[in-house]
């Protein structure tokens, strides 16, 4: 496979920036190596293709909108009634394996793994950070873990996922990426950042 | 000590923390907890201003949000900011502050003149006094007034400083910390709800601060303090104002970070726009205290009474050595205690027939002078008042004596009684409603989610407002879902004495017969006066709104905090009708003024608006490119050589396309994938072609139209599978093209299974264009056929250029043989770079959106500047396109017989008759060397120098199009610049006609 070039390849830098001296209270991270495919079914199969989509894709499918299903890299979000996005690794090959379990009278495969890039935000002031573009309650008792919001950042659609107990997955489309990349940055240079290098 | 009339020891400022300050120049000592006009009062300075129309000498009238007169110029260079409030500015060492609305000083004015000429300065006259003697006077005098108009002056340099939006999420929301609010708060935190208490002040305790230090509430204050800080689930943000409600339990508040000090610390914000959505509301913002109208009652030295308190308690400063108390109600009597026990001498004019006994007690053991059935008439003294004219006073019937009684003082102290702050719940569209008995507006049935609690409801006493807060909060929790026990409220410490009651209504002492006749204020920051209410009334205004907008009283930064009510009481009296039956004005957000930083936030500069980038943008700029705003794209404008503009770039490139071949960043088009069992019904639906036999490998270019019927965007679609169609749209409608879509799949056809998905992130689009594409593209893309026969016309091909996948369409915007490339956007710089290399040997070059352009209009393509919303399908030349055998989006309206009328604007093209004549677009089309008068008969939309045809030529769209013009000229006429050119109406395709290059 070629290599894929980051959205943000011209302008990601790593290391700690901003605000004190110590340890970072905020990170980010360009998450790489993921693939992102959408699978559509109909009124009449999303049932069905829900249930028999679980064994190519490695984890059962979500049934709401606002909780994800992971597993391992893989994660499952519903984001329309009968769509799903499935974000895992690379060498999953997610989209041909689903092409050859659906017909498309049963559901649709779409190819977005290029379309958006992911980004961590992590540590215990991200949820601050994030408060400063995204409108959603990300309180743990209303935002637990497992939990995602379709919204925008600085006028950027983003979905939010809360992957960890104090960390934070944001897809975003790839040409806004870098965007997105120096709002980040210029919003956690308050509390004091570290870029992490980009990774799996 | 900082400060000649500071209190030693005095308040609840820092004694040990002097900090240093100027005023216009001259350098003060405050303490820290000062306010700036505090210290200015500390150090015996009342004079800070002068008023907006008359130049009138003013002072400190409050100490809070609702101050009147003290508005400053704050700091210097970037960030001088004029209109603060002297009275919420919190004082920092080495605060620069000055004067307004002055000239040459603060102390001589030289347009204090205004003053004389009151009669001329009355309501209205802008409009009586600048419509004549001529036409066009106004356009005349208005620049003048337009320089004399306003106060303090804005920088003009860039603000140096951050500014932020956050969005926060709470149960409960809390407006005020006094002791209603700090209450509620306590109930609703100890409930378990999420509550955000919110105080404009810097510190919390609302009117408890202004108790004198030591008061049994300081007791109470700090052991609430105490439990709430406490509370996990409980946020308090001083510094933060709200300012504004809104549906669904929005509310907007500001955070003043770092106001308090000289600058921002590094990386620190300076203000913060804080969005809120709650669940409940309890509102305990307290009430404002209302000034009595009485001649020259804006003198320096006047003051409320409740703010003269708060100075001597909260600041321990003495803003006089003698004083003055004129009141209509009890509350005064505390401040006039308070200001006795500092050592001011106070003698207390009670407008009530009889003062309660108890404060008359109180008073007489502290030595007060008490005159009842008395009131102010009027003040003496010009730059600070010396003395008040006090006369007898009935306050059932207003008459006044003529006798009058000067008695000496520095400080003349005011209070009409309080108005509740009921502005948030007025926002929600509440009306407030009349309470004749505290002679003021309180909110009525708290609206949506709100509650109400304090003063603001009308609760006077410290215990009888936390009660109330405490209540407030502890429902509002409940409502919000907290489901544990509030417990019990003490209120051990808090006053129970409710400290307005019984009061006299009193909005005017008008000066008996043989009384001299002065100014009586009822807006100070506007100078509106008694008399100009009066006249507004004779001049036939019967209307609140109208008085308001008339007279411009209660308008401007304080948006008449101070004035409104006494405003609205003369009205009512002057047309006999009662205050309910008056009316109130409606209060709009904000509530205090609100900084244009921290409404933009983080959106400035770079980031006013997201910037998209094509996956190509490092490269393009890497390689000369350059760039231009499209939308919230960026795209290659031009890639220029060594000396050359915009227009020499452009035409090399435009030529060198034609002759060998060029290469251009195509990304930002729309992309969609439509996907599903019934794609092509869906397609054959919105577009107005048919698509039912298009076959798997073909492209076909599609118009669609909106459902009124006129040209909505255009395209060229792929069909990929039998079930898979490739989209693209416009860059500029991408986005509407896709919401139109999945609208009509959401909304108008339900039964169809297909589903359209945005690709436009994830493919890079480029298109080589000219006679060597070909060649170019069969080295690179080695396994495609390239030839005619093979991959003809409209053709598409799938392949992978080492490892990444590639979709080739053989299309042409240009006219020439052209093909254009996508590949998902991770691969698009290493696909365009292996075209670019190999194109060396093909004469590539690059070419940008302005060749691109010139290319598209020689080959007569219309466009965005064409499909404007206004345009038809026959005004585009596209009639016989729509098929009549099948119902398409719009397919209906466009037979409209407005749409088929035969003199509609229709596609023409345009040739200069002087071919290095430049043609300008929007030129509006007149009759050749006939009137130049009108809209005309069209408008030149695209222009361009041809390098094909050696000259300029032009798009436009003419009434009746070519049929009726087409070999005839007209005129081109630019009236902005009074360009007349002179053209041929032509055919649109001026390149190419029969399509024998991109076919071929």
């Amino acid at each position: 496979m070629a290599d894929i070039r980051s959205a943000l390849a011209g302008v990601y830098e790593p290391g700690r920036k901003g605000a004190g001296s110590g340890d970072a209270e905020v990170s980010i991270m360009e998450v790489t190596g993921r693939d992102i495919v959408q699978l559509a079914a109909w009124p009449d199969t999303v049932g069905s293709v829900a249930s028999k989509a679980a064994k190519p894709v490695g984890v059962a499918l979500p049934s709401d909108t606002r909780t994800a299903s992971s597993k391992g890299k893989t994660t499952v979000f519903k984001t329309a009634p009968e769509k799903f996005l499935i974000v895992c690794l690379l060498k999953a090959n997610m989209g041909e394996a689903l092409g050859k379990a659906f017909k498309p009278e049963a559901a649709v495969v779409t190819e977005l793994g290029h379309s958006r890039t992911i980004f961590r935000v992590s540590g215990p002031k991200a949820r601050d950070v994030l408060a400063r573009g995204l409108p959603v309650d990300l309180h743990p008792d209303v935002f637990a873990r497992g939990a995602f919001a379709q919204s925008g950042i600085h006028g950027v659609a983003t979905l939010c996922h809360r992957s960890g107990p104090d960390q934070f997955d944001l897809i975003v489309p790839r040409n806004f990426a870098v965007v997105i990349y120096e709002w980040l940055k210029e919003t956690a240079a308050q509390f004091g950042y570290l870029v992490e290098e980009a990774g799996s | 000590m900082a400060g000649s009339h500071r209190i030693p020891n005095g308040g609840r400022v820092s004694h040990g923390a002097s900090t240093s300050f100027t005023f216009d120049g001259k350098r003060f000592q405050g303490l820290q907890g000062d306010t700036l006009a505090s210290a200015l009062l500390a150090n015996g300075v009342h004079l800070v201003g002068r008023s907006f129309k008359y130049h009138r000498p003013r002072g400190i009238f409050a100490a809070g949000a609702e101050e009147p007169n003290a508005l400053v110029g704050l700091r210097e260079g970037a960030r001088a900011e004029p209109n603060s409030l002297a009275t919420t500015v919190e004082l920092y060492d080495g605060l620069v502050a000055k004067s307004q609305n002055n000239w040459p000083s603060l102390e001589f004015d030289v347009s204090e003149v205004n003053n004389l000429f009151q009669r001329f300065f009355s309501a209205g006259f802008y409009y009586k006094t600048f419509i004549g003697p001529f036409e066009k006077s106004w356009m005349w005098y208005e620049h003048i007034i337009r320089k004399a108009a306003g106060m303090g002056e804005a920088t003009t340099q860039p603000d140096p400083d951050h500014y932020e939006k956050v969005y926060k999420f709470c149960d409960v929301l809390v407006v005020g910390s006094g002791p209603a609010g700090l209450s509620a708060a306590l109930a609703a935190g100890r409930a378990g709800a999420r509550v955000i208490l919110a105080e404009q002040e810097p510190e919390l305790g609302g009117a408890l601060l202004s108790a004198p230090k030591g008061s049994p509430s300081d007791q109470w204050l700090s052991n609430i303090l105490g439990e709430l800080k406490k509370l996990q689930n409980v946020e308090l943000l001083p510094r933060t104002v709200a300012w504004g409600a809104y549906d669904h339990g929005t509310y907007t508040l500001m955070e003043k970070v770092a106001d308090h000090k000289p600058q921002p610390d590094e990386h620190e914000v300076r203000q913060r726009s804080i969005v809120v959505q709650t669940g409940r509301v309890v509102l305990a913002p307290g009430a404002l205290e209302r000034p009595i109208p009485f001649g020259n009652n804006d003198r320096p030295g006047i003051m409320l009474a409740g703010a003269a308190r708060t100075y001597v308690n909260r600041y321990g400063v003495l803003p006089g050595k003698k004083a003055v108390v004129f009141t209509n109600n009890d509350s005064a009597y505390q401040a006039a205690l308070d200001l006795k026990a500092a050592g001011i001498d106070v003698t207390v004019v009670e407008a009530r027939a009889e003062a309660p006994s108890e404060l008359a007690a109180s008073c007489a053991s502290a030595s007060i002078e008490v005159m009842s059935g008395h009131a102010v008439v009027g003040a003496n003294g010009r730059m600070h008042v010396r003395s008040a004219d006090v006369v007898r006073f009935d306050a059932k019937t207003g008459a006044s004596s003529d006798v009058v009684r000067q008695i000496s003082c520095d400080l003349l102290c005011v209070s009409g009684g309080w108005n509740p702050v009921v502005h948030l719940s007025s926002q929600r569209g509440r009306r407030p409603e009349f309470d004749a008995k505290l002679a003021a507006f309180v909110p009525g049935d708290p609206p949506d989610n709100q509650h109400h609690a304090g003063a603001m409801v009308g609760a006077f006493s410290d215990a009888g407002a936390a009660e109330s807060g405490f209540e407030a909060g502890a429902e509002a929790a409940r409502e919000a879902g907290a489901s544990k026990s509030s417990k019990t409220l003490s209120t051990d410490g808090l006053s129970g004495a409710d400290w307005e009651q019984p009061l006299a209504p009193v909005w005017d002492i008008k000066p008996g017969e043989q009384v001299k006749k002065r100014k009586r204020f009822v807006d100070f920051q506007h100078d509106v006066g008694v008399s100009d209410v009066e006249l507004a009334h004779t001049e036939g205004y019967v209307s609140v709104e109208h008085l308001k907008r008339y007279t411009t009283l209660g308008m401007a930064a304080d948006q008449g905090k101070t004035s409104n009510i006494t405003g609205l009481a003369l009205m009512a009296e002057l047309t006999g009708r009662s205050i309910p039956e008056t009316g109130t004005t409606t209060f709009r957000p904000p509530y205090n003024p609100v900084s244009f930083g921290a409404i933009a936030g983080q959106e400035t500069g770079q980031h006013f608006r997201p910037l998209r980038r094509t996956p190509l943008h490092d490269w393009n700029l890497k390689n000369g490119a350059e760039m231009i705003n499209v939308g919230a794209w960026q795209r290659a404008w031009y890639y220029p050589k060594p000396g050359e503009d915009v227009d020499a770039a452009y035409i090399r490139e435009t030529t060198e396309v034609r002759k060998t071949c060029g290469m251009v960043d195509v990304t930002t088009l729309g992309k969609i994938e439509v996907q599903g069992p019934d794609a092509a019904e869906f397609l054959n639906r919105v577009y107005v072609n048919g698509w039912k036999l298009l076959k798997p490998g073909r492209a076909r270019y599609g118009v669609m139209l909106r459902d009124d019927g006129l040209v909505f965007d255009d395209g060229t679609t792929s069909r990929l599978s039998d079930t898979h169609y490739f989209m693209t749209t416009t860059t500029a409608e991408a986005a509407a093209v896709m919401s139109h879509l999945e609208w009509l799949l959401q909304c108008c056809w339900t039964d169809l299974k297909v589903h359209v998905t945005s690709v436009t992130d994830q493919y890079a689009g480029l298109a080589i264009a000219g006679p060597n594409s070909r060649g170019l593209l069969q080295e690179v893309f080695a396994d495609i056929d390239f030839s005619n026969e093979a991959f003809p016309f409209m053709g598409v091909r799938e392949t992978e250029y080492k490892g990444m996948p590639v979709r080739v369409f053989r299309i042409s915007f240009s006219g020439e043989l052209a093909y254009e490339v996508a590949t998902p956007s991770g691969f698009g710089e290493a696909v365009w770079e292996a075209l670019y290399e190999a194109g060396k040997g093909h004469g590539l070059c690059l070419y940008g959106t302005e060749a691109l352009g010139a290319l598209r209009i020689e080959k007569g393509h219309f466009a965005g500047n064409e499909i404007d919303g206004r345009t038809s399908l026959e005004d585009l030349g596209l009639g016989k396109m729509a098929s009549t055998k099948k119902q398409f989006v719009g397919s209906i309206m466009r037979q409209r017989e407005g749409i088929q009328d035969e003199n509609r604007q229709r596609f023409v093209g345009l040739e200069p008759v002087n071919p290095k004549e430049r043609l300008s677009g929007g030129a509006l089309l007149h009759p050749h060397n006939g009137p130049h008068a009108g809209h005309g008969l069209g408008h030149v939309s695209s222009t361009t120098y041809s390098p094909a045809l050696g000259r300029f030529i032009g798009l436009g769209l003419i009434e009746g199009g070519l049929e009726r013009y087409e070999g005839q000229l007209i005129d081109a006429c630019y009236p902005l610049k009074g360009w007349v050119v002179t053209c041929k109406v032509v055919s649109p395709h001026f390149y190419d006609p029969a399509g024998e290059k991109q076919n071929g």
